[in-house]
């Protein structure tokens, strides 16, 4: 399909989607590939296609290319000149499309509450893509990057304090609301790990205070959960988690959530308990 | 990650003191949930039984025996049970009790289902569970007796 297709795609086109393609990303049932349904719902007849690729940075600029040919070819996408957006969305048009994409928005949280309900029952952590470049969070280079630990089982937020520490990170351990409060005003750590059930407050709020806070909004947060449900991964994703570990969790799957968060190459970590 | 501040044996050594630590809680916790356990079925019981026997005319209801008394109670009941069965779930796969954890995993669902025809199995799943935690609890405190006699059988 490369071959044949991908000369159809240039850097800088710029697409928008087709009725055919919004049906599409509205319908209940697809089968569509998840990249070729995300970038369906990234196509906004504005952004072109080497800022799509710099969007998607952990996929081949060449896997997204052929995605959005094969889309073209089905016409789910055409071509589109910027020119005439700002016209578009003047007009009853341009706002009949932006309900559209409320839509699309939607139908997107839930294909990727599938992949990362199906990502979460196989590897046992799910880490979301939909941060840009831009936007990924960096580890500082001249300190130890500060993480927070929301669990309130004692043994279990020791046991991932002492292992965290052992990653170079300096961890603080929260285990209600007011610890969570008191911690997050002492400073802005780079990653919180946050437990879904707390003894008086619920995860999801948390998360979700955190989004709505100025200066923490894009604060990284890797939800642990042994509430692994579709609705739940809906929910936290809704209310902004960057990724999910399931409990009972392996140590170095919560590793390689964190690695992937930060962009980091997935080192090998040794289980702590294999030499014990 | 992050630059690493402890060197590998002192990790080790933490982690060893946690394992012990944690294994050194069972026995409480497990009793603790058994208790809890025995006064909420007991409770569910009782109200069931209340709500079958005919109530005799004129009589005003005692405190306790007030609907909405026994249900804040029993809910209040059932909510710590649940926490105390979901931690023990979540920590105890980490710290290597694979099958007491799965154990309380599977008693926390049942707690946590709703309808009917879950309360009817609730109670034997409950049961079940909790004789599967004792036993793995049993059998993780007892000492390992090893003979030096190769003909002698190993006992666990």
């Amino acid at each position: 399909m490369a071959g044949v297709n991908a000369p159809l795609v240039s850097q800088g086109d710029v697409y928008a989607l087709t009725s055919r393609g919004e049906a599409e990303i509205r319908g209940a049932k697809t089968t569509l590939t998840p990249l070729a349904l995300e970038l369906l719902v990234r196509t906004d007849g504005r952004t072109t296609v080497d800022q799509l690729q710099a969007s998607m940075s952990e996929i081949p600029s060449q896997q997204v290319t052929d995605t959005l040919a094969k889309l073209l070819h089905h016409h789910l996408i055409d071509y589109s000149d910027p020119r005439d957006d700002a016209l578009r969305l003047d007009n009853i048009k341009g706002i009949a499309r932006t309900a559209a994409r409320a839509h699309a928005l939607d139908a997107s949280a839930r294909q990727e509450a599938a992949v990362g309900f199906n990502s979460l029952k196989h590897d046992g952590f799910y880490v979301r893509i939909a941060r840009r470049p831009e936007a990924q969070p960096k580890l500082p280079r001249d300190r130890a990057p500060k993480l927070l630990i929301v669990e309130d089982e004692p043994h279990l937020a020791q046991f991932l304090s002492h292992f965290m520490r052992f990653e170079g990170f300096e961890v603080r351990v929260a285990g209600d609301r007011n610890a969570i409060v008191e911690a997050l005003q002492e400073g802005r750590p780079e990653l919180v790990l946050l437990d879904v059930m707390l003894p008086d407050a619920n995860g999801f709020d948390v998360l979700a205070r955190i989004r709505q806070h100025p200066s923490l909004s894009d604060l990284p947060v890797v939800m642990m959960t042994s509430i692994a449900t579709r609705e739940a991964v809906i929910k936290g994703l809704a209310c902004g988690a960057d990724g999910y570990v399931t409990k009972p969790f392996q140590v170095h799957l919560l590793v390689k959530a964190i690695q992937t968060i930060f962009g980091l190459a997935h080192d090998r970590v040794s289980d702590p308990w294999e030499h014990a | 990650m992050g630059t690493r501040v402890i060197s590998q044996q002192d990790f080790q050594r933490q982690l060893d003191s946690l394992n012990a630590e944690f294994k050194a809680s069972l026995p409480e916790r497990i009793a603790l949930i058994e208790q809890q356990w025995a006064r909420l079925s007991e409770r569910l019981l009782r109200a069931r039984a209340m709500k079958a026997a005919p109530r005799r005319r004129g009589r005003a209801l005692r405190a306790e025996e007030r609907p909405e008394t026994t249900q804040n109670e029993t809910a209040t009941l059932e909510r710590e049970l649940y926490r105390a069965l979901h931690s023990l779930a979540g920590s105890a796969q980490v710290f290597g009790f694979g099958a007491l954890g799965e154990a309380a995993r599977r008693a926390e669902l049942a707690l946590g289902a709703k309808g009917a025809r879950a309360a009817l199995r609730r109670s034997s799943i409950m049961q079940q569970a909790l004789k599967i935690m004792r036993e793995q609890l049993e059998l993780e405190l007892q000492p390992l007796e090893v003979s030096l006699d190769p003909r002698a059988v190993v006992h666990y």
